[in-house]
């Protein structure tokens, strides 16, 4: 058994090795494949030694940059991390990033007290819990996402309901103000941490189209929202049942926002308060660094700590990662969903620069972006009409996408050019790159296997890491 | 000139981007000096079956069909009837198509019934079956109509309806006769979700063509540049052809 241990650890060692050298896109989830097929008890002497126990962080959007601000946090808490890499969250790419951090033997070398810290597809999540048997599950918030793959939010929150209930982690972290989430709450059996806004200056006063949350998960009467922050998150209350927002332990306010690059957050931490200044904008990173900023607090983490961990976090590529050609610069933001989407685009118009935004969007439809494309149609771009200079479209839905501006009246009006339609990335990016003036900032707006696209356009330039070392 | 749409249930029946359906009426027909009135028609509402030119229901969560089901027969079902009947012109996608027939047989629970528009019932075949899904190709009137369908249920015409169309690639009504979709008068059901107009300029005109005639008897449409729309059109039946 000796002999046959270390051949499937070695093999599957060998096999990222392998499909790295051949570029296969770093064969982040194929070591995992190997092990999930031979060798499930792995798993349970990989769980025995993760003794700070496994952290799962599941929800639509915000996994990679909630798990990599709770990783700094945990870091400087005197653990040790093992975390999955950016978007390989099935149950194989967490045993991918376990194989790598294995000898021959099959044991976890590590320095610290180990911690497992891995980001689940939403739609995988009620598997993982059952063969992981996590310490602290943390629920970001659902948004209609690739309908075609997960089905509809409410079932997703029915199903995660369900799996939690029935295999309860010790403590469940989730976002007060998502209303499917917070119902979730209701009947779980074991400890709850619940994270929350009080305030942002990005407020709004009613829900914008896509949201997901109208009705009441207890009496389906309507929600009535006193705030909303981001998409559907925010203070609600059924006036039918009376049931609402529950008071968060974790409770931020959002004090400034400036632009893409900086949030200055107020967090109420067990009584404690105290400011942190994150180095990404936007109100979904605020959520996110409430979510880790509610982990720590599972944890028992320090608040000097806490704020250490949240000031010095960098976001991975795509998430408003800054990259400098030369005087101009590219910051790119994934798209998944019309909540995302939405949220991108109001964080570019209050970048706090003069002069219109140049655009480079690029829409994909394969299995990873949903190939279902419908969901643009479901994105509000008319707040873009007269604030936009140069507009590319790329991917293989680019001629959809254009489509998409010109009935939003943004692009194809009498005093603003037709967009430029180049469905090759490279090529888009050029030409992109090539109109621009320097000093001035292009947006990059990917979907998901179009930001991988991306990546590896610019790691080939010496431009940025390629994505199994982001 | 001008015509009013009617954006049925736009907060319940608002899942799958129907938006863009409304959009480009709107926009198709103001580009061509043709003023347009959007009217939600919520929840517990009556309507004129005089009040509209062109009514828009689409596809919504499960839990809202029941609700709006139980609304579309029960509080909108008689001037729905009327209005079909009078020619006014009726794009139903997805949940809304199935409501449009006879009945729709959930894979649990009781049949919920339909308004008998359409001369079709459809039936989900259970869970183990799996879900039409993907991206379709549709022949009408001798040209391509392009979208995507997502849906559980099975639809199956008697033979007092007419089906949309023919198709081409994807499942359509049941996966099984090659049928698209349903027509009766001017009223279009289909399993074409979303955005399914600006991809379809010629379908889209063709509905606001309909509807003028209705209403001012001489209806010509001046042409638009269509060139973004059918290079759009023209990708989706690429990435239909291609499978992935």
């Amino acid at each position: 058994m000796g002999l046959n241990r270390i051949s499937v650890i070695g093999a599957a060692k060998a096999l990222r090795e392998t499909a790295r050298l051949l570029r296969l896109g770093g064969g982040t989830a194929l070591p995992g494949l190997v092990v999930e097929a031979v060798v499930p008890e792995y798993l349970d002497e990989w769980t025995q030694q993760l003794t700070g126990g496994i952290i799962l962080v599941s929800g639509t959007n915000g996994k990679t940059t909630t798990v990599r601000m709770t990783a700094e946090i945990l870091l400087r808490a005197g653990y040790e991390p093992v975390s999955n890499r950016t978007g390989s969250n099935l149950l194989r790419g967490i045993l991918s990033a376990l194989v790598e951090r294995s000898d021959w033997h099959g044991r976890l070398v590590l320095g610290a007290r180990g911690v497992g810290l891995f980001e689940v597809d939403e739609g995988t999540l009620p598997q993982v819990l059952g063969r992981l048997r996590p310490h602290v599950v943390v629920l970001t918030n659902l948004f209609r996402d690739q309908l075609d793959r997960y089905g509809e939010v409410e079932a997703l929150a029915r199903a995660w309901r369900r799996v939690l209930t029935e295999t309860p982690p010790e403590v469940l972290v989730v976002n007060a103000d998502d209303p499917n989430l917070a119902a979730i709450v209701d009947d779980f059996p074991k400890d709850v941490v619940l994270f929350g806004l009080e305030s942002s200056p990005f407020a709004r006063d009613s829900l914008p189209h896509a949201a997901d949350a109208r009705f009441c998960p207890r009496c389906n009467g309507p929600l009535s929202y006193a705030v909303v922050y981001y998409s559907h998150l925010g203070k609600y209350r059924c006036p039918d049942c009376g049931w609402e927002r529950p008071v968060p332990d974790v409770a931020g306010e959002v004090v400034r926002a400036q632009g893409i690059e900086s949030l200055s957050l107020a967090i109420q931490y067990g009584g404690e308060p105290f400011e942190v200044e994150l180095p990404v904008g936007g109100t979904y990173n605020a959520y996110n660094a409430l979510a880790a900023t509610a982990v720590a607090w599972a944890y028992r983490v320090p608040t000097r700590v806490v704020r250490q961990g949240l000031g010095v976090f960098q976001p991975a590529f795509g998430r408003q990662q800054v990259i400098n050609f030369g005087r101009r610069r590219v910051v790119t933001i994934l798209v998944k969903n019309p909540a995302g989407f939405n949220e991108a685009i109001n964080l570019i118009l209050s970048d706090g620069r003069d002069g219109p935004k140049n655009l480079l969007i690029i829409l994909n439809d394969r299995v990873n972006d949903g190939r279902d494309i419908s969901w643009v149609w479901d994105v509000d771009f008319d707040v873009l009409q007269g604030r936009v200079g140069l507009v590319v479209t790329s991917g293989l839905r680019a001629a959809e996408m254009a489509l998409r501006l010109k009935y939003a009246e943004v692009v194809g009006t009498a005093d603003t050019p037709g967009p430029i339609i180049e469905p090759d990335i490279r090529r888009a990016l050029d030409i992109a790159l090539e109109k621009i003036r320097p000093g001035e900032t292009l947006y990059v707006l990917p979907t998901y296997t179009a930001l991988l696209d991306l990546q590896r356009i610019l790691a080939r330039r010496g431009l940025t890491r390629p994505y199994w070392e982001a | 000139m001008e015509l009013r749409i009617g954006y049925f249930y736009p907060d319940e029946l608002n899942l799958y981007a129907d938006r863009g359906n409304v959009i480009c009426l709107t926009r198709r027909c103001r580009w061509r000096g043709i003023d347009v009135r959007v009217v939600p028609v919520e929840l517990r509402e009556q309507f004129d079956p005089d009040e509209f030119d062109i009514l828009i229901l689409g596809g919504g969560q499960d839990r809202d069909q029941r609700v709006v089901a139980d609304d579309l027969v029960e509080v909108k079902g008689e001037a729905l009837r009327a209005a079909v009947e009078s020619g006014v012109v009726v794009l139903a996608a997805c949940a809304a198509y199935q409501l449009l027939g006879h009945y729709y047989q959930p894979a649990e629970g009781d049949r919920i019934r339909g308004l008998g528009i359409f001369d079709a019932y459809t039936v989900h075949p259970g869970p183990a079956e799996p879900r039409c899904i993907g991206n379709i190709v549709v022949e009408w009137q001798g040209r391509t109509l392009v979208g995507f369908e997502n849906h559980g249920g099975r639809t199956v015409l008697g033979p007092g309806a007419t089906p949309l169309g023919r198709v081409v690639i994807g499942f359509g009504n049941n996966g099984q006769d090659g049928t698209e979709g349903a027509v009766y008068k001017s009223a279009f059901g289909t399993y074409m979700h979303g955005s399914l107009l600006p991809k379809n300029p010629h379908f889209a005109d063709h509905l606001i063509w309909l509807a003028l005639k209705r209403r001012y008897t001489d209806a010509t449409l001046a042409p638009l540049d269509d060139r973004l729309e059918l290079a759009a059109h023209q990708a989706a039946i690429q990435r239909a052809r291609a499978g992935d």
